[in-house]
Order: C-alpha cells, then sequence, then structure tokens
C-alpha cells in the first residue's frame, strides 16, 4: 500500500513534465511570426520592418524549441510563471485573481449535483425500469444531449432578461464598489460568499449567491445526469447483492433496507467519480464563465487558447494537470482505503 | 428525514432568494458605469498604443493643450497657458520653435506641484523609452526626425544593428564598453537638446517643419501626457541621467519590467482606485483637479466580452454607456431609456490593398503564372487589373446590406473629417460589371481575360464585414468570367499576421485608425514609399511611389498654408485613382448609446473612448 | 447477437432512438436531393442575404443574390429559406441538411479512430504488463490531464480551421478513455483458463488477443463508443461556440447554433423574435445527440452481465 502510494508520488511530476512538454511541442508549431500575433493585434503599430526584428529579439520568439523549453523550465522552478498577454498582467496574478472565482462557482455546484444526482440514481434504482425510472432517465439524457451554450444562454434570457432577478457577472456594482475598493472589507480567502460572510455583511453574501445560481445551474445540469448514471447501476448492483437479500427476507422495511444498507455500500464508486467530476468542472466552466461573463479561470483560459497566448495556455494546462493528477491520486488512494476489497496493483 | 431536510433547504435557498431582490434596485447616482469589450493594456502613457489604455489615461492624465469640444483643427490651452501659434510668435524659425508657458497651481493626484522640469522630463522619457510597437515614433519624427532612439544609437556608434552594441547580441544585458561613449552622446546631444526648460517655458526644437505637431501632442495622445518626475523616479523609471544611470536599461522594457505599467500620478480630473485587468476599471473623483472637480464621483469602465450581457446591463440600467457593434444597433434603437446617438464620422476606414508583387514563394497564388492556375507574383502591377477589382466591388450594397448604412465612401486614403477629403465623383470607381471587363480585357494583353487567373483572398477570422466584403469580390468576379477563381479563406490572426509580414497575401484587408487627425497620418500609410502598408507593396511599387508620391506629401508636410496643402493632397488622391492603388472599401459612421438620464456627452473623433469630466447623471 | 438487437427494439426508449437515428441517415442519404447545393462545394452554406441580421422562416432568396447566380447560368432549385437564415445570411435548412453529413462523420470517425487507438494501446497494456504497461498508462495520464477544451481549442487554433483539424483534435484527446476500458477488461480476462490454455498450446499473443480477449472484452468500449458519438458532436459545437472549429459558412450544426449566440434575445418587446435561429438547430442537436443515448444507454443495460436475467 504504502509503496504504491510513494510510487504514485514520484510518478506525478513526470506526468506534469510531460503534459508541458507537449504543449509547447503544439506551440513550436508556430514560427517566430506567428507568435508575434500575440503581442500584436493591429499590424498598423508595426512601423517598419525593424520593428517586427525588435520585437522577435525582445520576446525571444525565434529561440529554438529546446532552448526555449529549458529556459521556460528554469523559469518555473522560479516560481516565475511569466506575463499573459490576454490578462495584462503576470500570470501569476492572473491565477491567483481568478482562482478564487472559479472555485468559488465550483464548489457550489457540488452540492446540487450530488444531491440532485444521488438522489434521483436511487430513486431511479429502487423503481427500476417503471415509469418514473423511464422518465428520470429520459430526461437526464435529454439533458445531456443539449449543448450547454444553448442552455445557458437560455437561462441568462429566462432569468436575467425576461425575469431581470439573475444578472451576469459576478457582483452588482455598489457590490464591486465595496469589495474591490473598501478598507472596511477584508478579503480573507477570495471567495465573496464566505469573506462577505466573515466582514458580517449580508447584503453583499447575498448578492453574490445570486450571481451565482445561473453559472450554477448551468454548469451542474450536465454533471447531474452523469452522476444519476453511475448511482443508478451501482445501486442496481447493490440491490441484487446477498446481504440485501438477506436483509428483506429477514423483514427489514424497505425502507431501511435502502437507505440503511444499500445505498452506503453503492455509494462508494459514485464517490470516486464525484471526485473526479468534481475536478473535472474545472476544466469544464469555460463555456459556462463565457456565457455568465463570470471572471473566473475559464473564461481567461478560452481567451488565451483563442490569441495563442502560450504563457497563459501553458501555465493553465500546468495547474489543471496538477491538480487532476492530485485528485487522481488521493480517489485512488481513498478508495482503496474505503473499500478493503480492492487491490492495488 | 432526509427529505424533510432537502425541502427545508429548498424552502431556505427560495426565501433567501427573494430576500436578496430588495437590493436589486439600489442605484448607482455617484457612479457611471460603461460597459465595453476588452481592457487596457497598460497605465503607463509612453507604452500604451490601445483605444482601451487610451480612455484611461484620457481621463487620467492632461496634456499641454486640448481640442476644443468636437473640433479636431482647433486647440484651446490645458496645462499650457497659450496655444502657440505664428501670430502670436510662440511658433518661431519656420516652424522649428514651439514655446509652451507651463500653467501653475496644478496638482498631481499625489500632491505634487507642476513644473515645466515635469513636461521636459516627460518628452525625454518617452524618446528614452521608446517601446518597439509603441507611439513614440510619433514623438521622434518631428523632433529627431527619424523613429527610434535605437537608429540614432545605431549611427552614432557605426553598427548595423541595435543588438551589435551588446554583449552576446542580448539588448538587455551589458553593453560593450567600446560603445559607452556613443551612447551617452545619444542622450547629450540628441534627447536632451529637443526640449529645454527656460524659466516658466518648456521650448521644443524640431529637426524639421512639421504641421501636425500640435495634433500630436494635443489630449487624446496619451503618448504626450505630462507626468510627474519627481514620482516617476521613485517608482523606478527613468532618473533622467544619461551615464549614472544607464539609460539603455530603460529602453524598451518587457511590460512585467516597465514600473509604471499599472499606477498613474496625472493631474488629471480622475485618479486610478482599482484596475482588475480585463475585468474593471475604477476611477474616482479627483477633488484638487484644476479646472474644478468633475461632475460624477465614480466611474467604472467593465469588461463585458459577451453582447447579450451588455445589451442587458443596458436594457435593465446597470451600464450607462455601451458599446454597440453595428448590427445590433437596430434592436437598442428600440429600447426604452436608451438614447443613441448615431452619424459619428469615424477616423478609420477599411482598404483593401494590392501588392504590386507578391513574394514570389507565396503558397498563395498558384501555380505562380499566368495559366488559369495562378497568378503571377506581379500580377498587381498590372493597372488594368487594380482598375477591374476596382469596378468589380458592389460598394453600395456593402454599405447598405452589410455596414447597414453607417459608412460612406472614399475616393482614396484620406476619410471624412481630415483635410484633404474630396468627395468629386471622378475621384470614385463606381461599380460597374461592364467597364470591369473592359478593363479585364486589356490587362496583361488580354491574356488575363483568356486564361483566366486562381487565388486566395484572405480574411483575418472573426471579422464578419471583412468576409463580407471579400465573398463579394469573389463572387461577382467569378460571376463575370468563371475563369477567375479566387476563394475566401479565413485565417486566423497569427497567421494572417505572418502572412501579411512576409509579403505573401495577394489581397489584403486592413484597416486604420487615425493615430492623430491630419492627412499626414494617413497618405503616407497607403501610398508612401515606406507607409505603413505600402510599403509592403514590393520593390516595383516602391520606386514608384519613391518618384511620385513622396515628394508631394514631404512638400505636404512642411507646408503651412491650409489652402495650399489641400491642393497637394488632391494631386495625391488623384494618383491614388488613376492607379487604382487600393479599394476603399468604406469609412465607418459611428455612433454612441447611452442611457437617456446621462447628460454632457460630446463627440471628438480623435478621443479614445469617453471623456467622463463632461458627463453627469440626472432622471 | 440476435437476443440484443431484439431487446433494443422491444424497449421504448432505445426504438424512439434507433426511429430518430434511421431518420438522420435518411435526411444525410439524400442530403443533395433535399438540399440542392448551389455551388460546386456542397458543404458551402448558400447565403441568401447579405443582410447580417437573421431573417425568419420563409425569407425568399434577395434579388442582387438571384442575380448573380441568374448570371451565372446556375439554376436555383429552392429558393426560399425554409427555416430563416442566420445571422449572414446563411440559409438554416440547408445547413442543417448537409450538416447531418457532417455529424455523422465527425461522429463515426472521431469515434472508430479513438476506438482503434484507445483498445490498441489499452490491449497492449494489459496484455504484456510490466514496463510497457507502466509506460503506456502514464503517457494516458499525461493526456488524460489536458484540460481537453483548452487543448483542443489551441490546437484548432494553430492548425486552423476546418473540420479535419477539428477531428484530430478531438482524436488526440479522446481516445484514453477506451484505452482504460479495454485495459481493466483485459486485466481481468486475461487471468482466465481458455486464455491460460492458449498460452499453453502456444499460440501467438497477438491471435490471442485478437481472437480471444478482445471479442470478450469489447462490449463495454462498444457502449462507450455509441454514447460518445453523441458527446463528440456537442464538443464539435462547443469549440464552434468558442470561435474555432469549421469554418465560417461550412454545413455543421455548431456553427447554426454560434451564429445564434447573439440574437437569442431578441429587440426589446420582441423578445424571442430570432427564436429560429436557435430552435431549429437546436432541436436536431438534440435528437441527434438524444438517439445515440438512448440506444447506448439501452444497449448498456442489455450488455451489462449482471442485469442480463433481469430484462
Amino acid at each position: 500500500m504504502l509503496a504504491y502510494i510513494i510510487r504514485r508520488f514520484l510518478l506525478l511530476p513526470i506526468i506534469i513534465l510531460g503534459v508541458t512538454f507537449l504543449i509547447f511541442c503544439v506551440f513550436s508549431l508556430l514560427s517566430p511570426m506567428e507568435r508575434l500575433a500575440t503581442y500584436i493585434h493591429d499590424p498598423s503599430t508595426l512601423k517598419n520592418p525593424q520593428s517586427v526584428e525588435r520585437l522577435i529579439n525582445k520576446y525571444h520568439l525565434d529561440d529554438p524549441f529546446p532552448l526555449g523549453y529549458i529556459n521556460w523550465l528554469k523559469r518555473i522552478v522560479r516560481l516565475d510563471l511569466g506575463w499573459s498577454q490576454t490578462a495584462n498582467q503576470s500570470v501569476w496574478d492572473a491565477i491567483c485573481q481568478r482562482f478564487p472565482a472559479t472555485l468559488e462557482l465550483v464548489l457550489y455546484s457540488i452540492i446540487p449535483v450530488i444531491l440532485v444526482g444521488i438522489w434521483l440514481g436511487v430513486i431511479s434504482a429502487v423503481h427500476h425500469n417503471d415509469m418514473l425510472d423511464q422518465t428520470i432517465r429520459v430526461t437526464a439524457i435529454i439533458g445531456w444531449s443539449l449543448p450547454t451554450f444553448v442552455f445557458g444562454l437560455l437561462v441568462l434570457f429566462i432569468f436575467y432578461g425576461i425575469l431581470d432577478w439573475l444578472p451576469p457577472g459576478r457582483l452588482s456594482s455598489w457590490a464591486q464598489d465595496i469589495v474591490y475598493a473598501s478598507s472596511n472589507f477584508h478579503s480573507y480567502t477570495h471567495l465573496i460568499t464566505i469573506d462577505a460572510l466573515l466582514n458580517g455583511n449580508i447584503s453583499i453574501f447575498l448578492d453574490a449567491l445570486r450571481h451565482l445560481i445561473a453559472p450554477i445551474i448551468t454548469l451542474s445540469y450536465i454533471s447531474w445526469a452523469f452522476l444519476l448514471r453511475i448511482t443508478r447501476s451501482s445501486m442496481l448492483d447493490t440491490l441484487r447483492k446477498d446481504y440485501v437479500r438477506t436483509a428483506r427476507s429477514k423483514g427489514v422495511d424497505e425502507h431501511t433496507v435502502i437507505h440503511l444498507h444499500a445505498k452506503r455500500n453503492a455509494l462508494i464508486p459514485v464517490i470516486t467519480v464525484a471526485g473526479m467530476m468534481i475536478i473535472g468542472m474545472l476544466g469544464g466552466v469555460m463555456i459556462t464563465e463565457t456565457i455568465f461573463t463570470y471572471p473566473g479561470l475559464g473564461f481567461w483560459a478560452a481567451t488565451a487558447a483563442q490569441q495563442l497566448d502560450s504563457g497563459s495556455v501553458i501555465s493553465f494546462a500546468l495547474l489543471f494537470a496538477t491538480l487532476m493528477i492530485v485528485g487522481n491520486l488521493i480517489v485512488d488512494i481513498s478508495y482503496a482505503l474505503i473499500d478493503p476489497r480492492v487491490r492495488l496493483e | 428525514m432526509k427529505r424533510n431536510l432537502l425541502a427545508m433547504g429548498l424552502l431556505l435557498a427560495l426565501i433567501m432568494l427573494f430576500a436578496s431582490f430588495s437590493f436589486a434596485e439600489v442605484k448607482n447616482p455617484d457612479t457611471m458605469i460603461l460597459a465595453t469589450i476588452g481592457g487596457p493594456e497598460s497605465m503607463d502613457p509612453h507604452w500604451a498604443y490601445d483605444t482601451a489604455s487610451g480612455e484611461v489615461i484620457y481621463n487620467c492624465y492632461d496634456n499641454l493643450i486640448n481640442y476644443k469640444g468636437e473640433s479636431t483643427s482647433e486647440f484651446v490651452p490645458m496645462l499650457a497657458t497659450e496655444v502657440p501659434t505664428v501670430e502670436n510668435g510662440l511658433i518661431k524659425d519656420d516652424g522649428l520653435t514651439y514655446i509652451f508657458t507651463i500653467r501653475k497651481d496644478v496638482k498631481f493626484h499625489n500632491g505634487d506641484i507642476l513644473t515645466p522640469e515635469d513636461v521636459a522630463y516627460s518628452i525625454k522619457r518617452a524618446l528614452i523609452f521608446d517601446r518597439a510597437g509603441g507611439p513614440v515614433w510619433m514623438l521622434f519624427e518631428p523632433l529627431l526626425a527619424t523613429h527610434s532612439i535605437e537608429e540614432i544609437a545605431v549611427e552614432l556608434a557605426g553598427v548595423e544593428n541595435y543588438s551589435d552594441l551588446f554583449e552576446n547580441g542580448d539588448t538587455r544585458g551589458e553593453l560593450k564598453s567600446n560603445y559607452k561613449d556613443a551612447m551617452v552622446k545619444v542622450v547629450t546631444d540628441y534627447v536632451n537638446k529637443v526640449v529645454e526648460v527656460d524659466g516658466n517655458n518648456v521650448i521644443f526644437h524640431l529637426a524639421q517643419a512639421y504641421g501636425p505637431l500640435l495634433n500630436i501632442l494635443a489630449h487624446s495622445g496619451s503618448w504626450a501626457s505630462i507626468i510627474d518626475k519627481k514620482w516617476a523616479i521613485e517608482q523606478g523609471a527613468w532618473d533622467g541621467q544619461a551615464d549614472i544611470d544607464t539609460w539603455w536599461k530603460y529602453h524598451d522594457p518587457v511590460c512585467e519590467n516597465d514600473p509604471l505599467y499599472a499606477i498613474e500620478n496625472g493631474t488629471g480630473p480622475f485618479v486610478l482606485k482599482k484596475w482588475v485587468p480585463e475585468e474593471i476599471v475604477m476611477l474616482e473623483r479627483f477633488d484638487d483637479y484644476w479646472q474644478g472637480p468633475a461632475k460624477v464621483k465614480n466611474v467604472q469602465i467593465k469588461g463585458v466580452a459577451e453582447w447579450t450581457t451588455r445589451k442587458l446591463m443596458l436594457q435593465t440600467g446597470d451600464a450607462d454607456l455601451a458599446y454597440v457593434p453595428i448590427q445590433y444597433l437596430s434592436e437598442v434603437k428600440r429600447m426604452e431609456g436608451v438614447r443613441v446617438i448615431e452619424n459619428l464620422p469615424t477616423l478609420s476606414n477599411v482598404v483593401s490593398m494590392f501588392p504590386w508583387t507578391i513574394n514570389a514563394e507565396s503558397p498563395y497564388i498558384g501555380s505562380g503564372k499566368l495559366d488559369g492556375k495562378g497568378i503571377p507574383a506581379d500580377f498587381f502591377s498590372d493597372v488594368h487589373v487594380r482598375r477591374g477589382f476596382s469596378y468589380l466591388f458592389p460598394y453600395d450594397i456593402f454599405i447598405t446590406k452589410i455596414a447597414k448604412g453607417q459608412a460612406i465612401r472614399n475616393s482614396g486614403p484620406i476619410p471624412k473629417g481630415i483635410l484633404g477629403f474630396s468627395d468629386d465623383p471622378s475621384l470614385f470607381y463606381d461599380f460597374s460589371i461592364i467597364k470591369a471587363m473592359e478593363e479585364f480585357k486589356l490587362a496583361w494583353d488580354g491574356e488575363l481575360w483568356e486564361k483566366g487567373c486562381e487565388f486566395n483572398i484572405f480574411y483575418n477570422e472573426g471579422n464578419d464585414t471583412r468576409k463580407a466584403a471579400v465573398d463579394m469580390l469573389a463572387t461577382y468576379a467569378k460571376m463575370i468570367n468563371p475563369k477567375f477563381k479566387i476563394t475566401p479563406v479565413g485565417m486566423p490572426w497569427s497567421a494572417y499576421l505572418k502572412a501579411f509580414l512576409t509579403e505573401t497575401l495577394p489581397i489584403f484587408t486592413i484597416g486604420w485608425l487615425a493615430d492623430y487627425p491630419d492627412p499626414h497620418n494617413w497618405v503616407p500609410v497607403y501610398m508612401g514609399s515606406k507607409g505603413d502598408y505600402s510599403s509592403y507593396f514590393g520593390e516595383v511599387y516602391k520606386e514608384f511611389a519613391e518618384k511620385n508620391v513622396d515628394p508631394l506629401t514631404e512638400k505636404a508636410l512642411k507646408e503651412t498654408d491650409h489652402v495650399k496643402r489641400e491642393e497637394i493632397y488632391k494631386e495625391l488622391l488623384k494618383i491614388a485613382h488613376d492607379q487604382a492603388i487600393s479599394l476603399y472599401i468604406y469609412q465607418p459612421i459611428g455612433h454612441h448609446v447611452e442611457r437617456a438620464w446621462v447628460k454632457g456627452w460630446y463627440y471628438n473623433p480623435i478621443r479614445p473612448g469617453v471623456d467622463f469630466y463632461s458627463l453627469s447623471k440626472s432622471e | 447477437m440476435n437476443r440484443t438487437v431484439r431487446k433494443l427494439f422491444s424497449n421504448a426508449s432505445s426504438l424512439v432512438g434507433i426511429v430518430l437515428l434511421f431518420i438522420f441517415i435518411i435526411i444525410a442519404l439524400f442530403a443533395p436531393i433535399i438540399a440542392p447545393p448551389l455551388s460546386d462545394n456542397p458543404y458551402q452554406v448558400p447565403r441568401m442575404s447579405w443582410d447580417v441580421n437573421p431573417q425568419p422562416p420563409g425569407f425568399p432568396i434577395s434579388d442582387d443574390i438571384r442575380e448573380v447566380y441568374d448570371f451565372m447560368g446556375t439554376e436555383i432549385k429552392y429558393d426560399k429559406a425554409i427555416c430563416g437564415t442566420a445571422e449572414g445570411g446563411y440559409d438554416i435548412f440547408y445547413g442543417l441538411i448537409w450538416g447531418t453529413r457532417t455529424a455523422f462523420k465527425i461522429g463515426l470517425i472521431t469515434v472508430t479512430v479513438a476506438g482503434f487507438i484507445g483498445v490498441f494501446i489499452g490491449s497492449i497494456s494489459a496484455y504484456f504488463g510490466g514496463w510497457i504497461d507502466e509506460g503506456l498508462m502514464r503517457i494516458t495520464d499525461i493526456f488524460l490531464s489536458f484540460p481537453f477544451l483548452v487543448a483542443a481549442m489551441v490546437l484548432t487554433t494553430i492548425l486552423g480551421r476546418g473540420l479535419d483539424k477539428v477531428m484530430i483534435a478531438l482524436i488526440v484527446f479522446g481516445w484514453m478513455g477506451y484505452a482504460r476500458l479495454i485495459r481493466g477488461s483485459i486485466l481481468s480476462a486475461k487471468e482466465e483458463t481458455y486464455v491460460m490454455a492458449a498460452k499453453a498450446l502456444g499460440v501467438k499473443d497477438i491471435k490471442i488477443i485478437w481472437k480471444h480477449l478482445l471479442p470478450n472484452t469489447i462490449f463495454p468500449v462498444m457502449v462507450q463508443g455509441t454514447m460518445s458519438i453523441g458527446s463528440m458532436v456537442i464538443t464539435a459545437a462547443a469549440l464552434s461556440f468558442l470561435g474555432v472549429g469549421a469554418p465560417v459558412g461550412y454545413a455543421d450544426w455548431g456553427q447554426m447554433v454560434s451564429f445564434a449566440r447573439n440574437w437569442i434575445i431578441g429587440a426589446p418587446g420582441h423578445a424571442g423574435q430570432y427564436w429560429y435561429t436557435v430552435l431549429y438547430p437546436g432541436i436536431f442537436i438534440v435528437l441527434f445527440v438524444l438517439a445515440w443515448n438512448l440506444i447506448g444507454d439501452t444497449l448498456r443495460d442489455i450488455l451489462d452481465p449482471r442485469l442480463r436475467g433481469e430484462l
């Protein structure tokens, strides 16, 4: 067991390195002039061919691939992630600024996803193959078949356009003023809802929550369908087990059988999948954040990818890869700890 | 039990939701909010060359002079007490000397008082800073008759490239010791000579007579903003000495090393309170502003990339001003409580250009020969080809359908609103398939018509207007002769830029936005031998321009009489027409959208963005 | 096999899926008849008008465009935009019909190729074990750790717009699931007695994998593949929405929806006036994906050995 954990930890940096190497490879497909495009949005700012030379020189755009990668590695070791052209600030600052926003969104999304997904999955399994099951399954599948961006835009339309209940962005203007510029407001965690509570400011708390609802609905609605399926099949599996049959034959009431005995064991694989899903969400927020103009990592990553801002993209990929791998590891280990039947090879 | 808990949870959530609605009607009476796309790049006036940065700098910094209201040619004093003219004697020596008397008792945001030293420092630091791809070339042209400080350094030191002056060619590294004297001379003999302080006056010494100098220095030109010398040096900017602090270390830094990138200290009506890049810029009124405090206490400039979101913000009043792209203008006009001001001539145009010589290795010219499967590299050097395409484009359909009527035609490189503009009908190419056919039949001794041609036209992806223009050209070309196989292709910006720089694009469509409102910022760009765009037309064009265009543009630059200048530019327009140098697609007409409770907005075509000092809010 | 097919038809939801799929297949096959192309590239959606604004269903082709076609001698076989036009005057109906072919292309090609790659890597990895397994699985981890959408966007931006580039991006980052699946199955299957027996008889490794192991372990992969066809189409649509992907004017459902992006909220007082820009493409995407999902979901239930007795 310990050996397994140690081995996985040792492999961690190798995999991360592999990810960054791959991205670097992809970017090296671009010629220096094409890479210039991240810095120049208008050819009119290049007054003469010398400007092009100057710029290529200044940003080391013509460094050969191995040199470029090694230089980048050297900088990363010093925790210097470089400059983000798309965010107009250093990459580190860009990430620090946006990470709490995405984290807040994902954390709050987990609740409805898990509650609804698992709840409906259990119901679906218990009523296996009758109308309720079919209805739930079909609803889930339809939900899964609709592209996020259409759903998100519709949510925006209904809840903002028509009802004016849930505006886009992260905060209203008056709240932004207080959070960003007032000396009375202390940002401890940069999760605005938590900070608002810590500062004792209920109105900001509610305002932030209000801005979160629509993105949460959009972000979570695909995920709960997925979780539903896993829960359902796992629950079906468990309900057929011998010990469940035994409990039933002993006269235990159905309700207790389902919720006390079966569900606990059925949820084991579900939890691990949920763990991976949460991390996956961190990468999947791009579209949701774009639609609601929610200033998180996803929005920035989408812009950076489009404008070929290599510094930002590589750093985002690095961050995401690290989270994925670490998360994966934690999930695998906890799975092994929880379920003694699992053997780790 | 669980079910009850869940129900209670939902109920609680609903209650909280409704409770929060009571805060939905909080007004922003003290704040003016602008919802737009994108955000500023830098707060450093000598770095910024984009409109978003220009807008913030405009509101936080002042210049020596300002434009008078809506005019782009009349000036009023700002930090100088009088606008120099030939009549009042403040322009001397045939336009080589300009004298500015500096206003007293003007405060910077941090409390420092404005002195003539600050003005001199601002100019000199700009010249030292001189970032590649930045705006300071505009100061170099009049003051030192060159484009960059590196050109001066290279000449004084007698080397070929600026990087030759440094160890390992690393311009951020150590200077080779034998060049130190030459480098110091750059400052002592050149930079320090362009501007001197004389009592309360600052005197500019130009290297050549330059009509547009006042335009370059006026408010709207963020590069000529006056910064606080003491404060800048405290932040780590160049400290004004040539040899003690080596100037080349302050030259052309990368953004993260620019000490003034995120902070400001100007004399303008607003202070930068907070800047979250790409998200929001928060400005606060400067109560000690020398012209009196602004009417609005707070300003927020929000970056909202999604149009539907911006539109909803405008609708609900969460935004007071918003950027509305042309195609959605009709929807906004029907909104309640929203005011739309139209017919604002913008100082910009969109042009399709025909390089006389295309890079022979271009992959976009097919076979490279006039055999129906490609075009030769000098395809567009034949004036009949160029004229043919000029007749082929359906200008009016484009303006009505694609630009929704919010555009006008230009006959040549000078747009409406700039001296020299002409709507003389003889200078326009009308859309005529017959005339196009005639011209094409004359091209290349009739071979073009017989054999046909095949090539790609490119547009930068994400720009639907340009795509439509390019589609139209291709469609009509095929229409008159099925052997004209022109394929429109969209390219990502990176590839487009590269193709542009390597002169491989057969026809490229690009726009230009005025740096300052003078024809000298237009004609050389599109027609000169060293123009920003025309320099990519190849050797043959260069020779033509050196002979026929450059002498005229030089003459017009130095001419002080407006009428005479206009005549010279008319000659140039005629050349542009006769030679069909480019296809002038359109000049956009702008519009402004605001909530009806916003008061005080006025239009000035050269101003970058909104002048918040002039605005107020009342029901 | 027969039993499977019968079960598919007897289950209500999968029957719906099969019918839907059948309709789509018909549309794809008869596209040139339903929506005759007006230029040599049939995937180029014709413009009904140069107008930027979307036009409502029934909009007739605008005069200046009709002029062009008449001049060129092209016969216009239908001249009304049955489903309206999208931003830029592109005919929605045409885009949807030919987009069916594009959807099938994207879905089938990416899933098949990614499936092959995944199965190949996964089975080699599981069968040979040891260092090979370790190495291949680490490589799989590397690819899995990528933020998929970002990586796909970067790749398509660099390679340029085009359907083939989108498919490359989807394949490059889509094979890992299959690899893991097949690896898991083979890991357990290879300890079975029949495999041991084959090895003892000296049967070649390749043959063992191909003839014995794969046929018994391939089903989960097939189920996963069926479900993935839908999600591949959605991902391609997402890429179009984010601004990369098929070239503008290409008949692709994602394109059609992305055209609707700025028109979902109509003019004030006319909320939803551009409903057709969203509804028609939206319906097509949803039904297509739904069809595959319904079939795949039922297939999974059928092929799940633990449920075999219950259905």
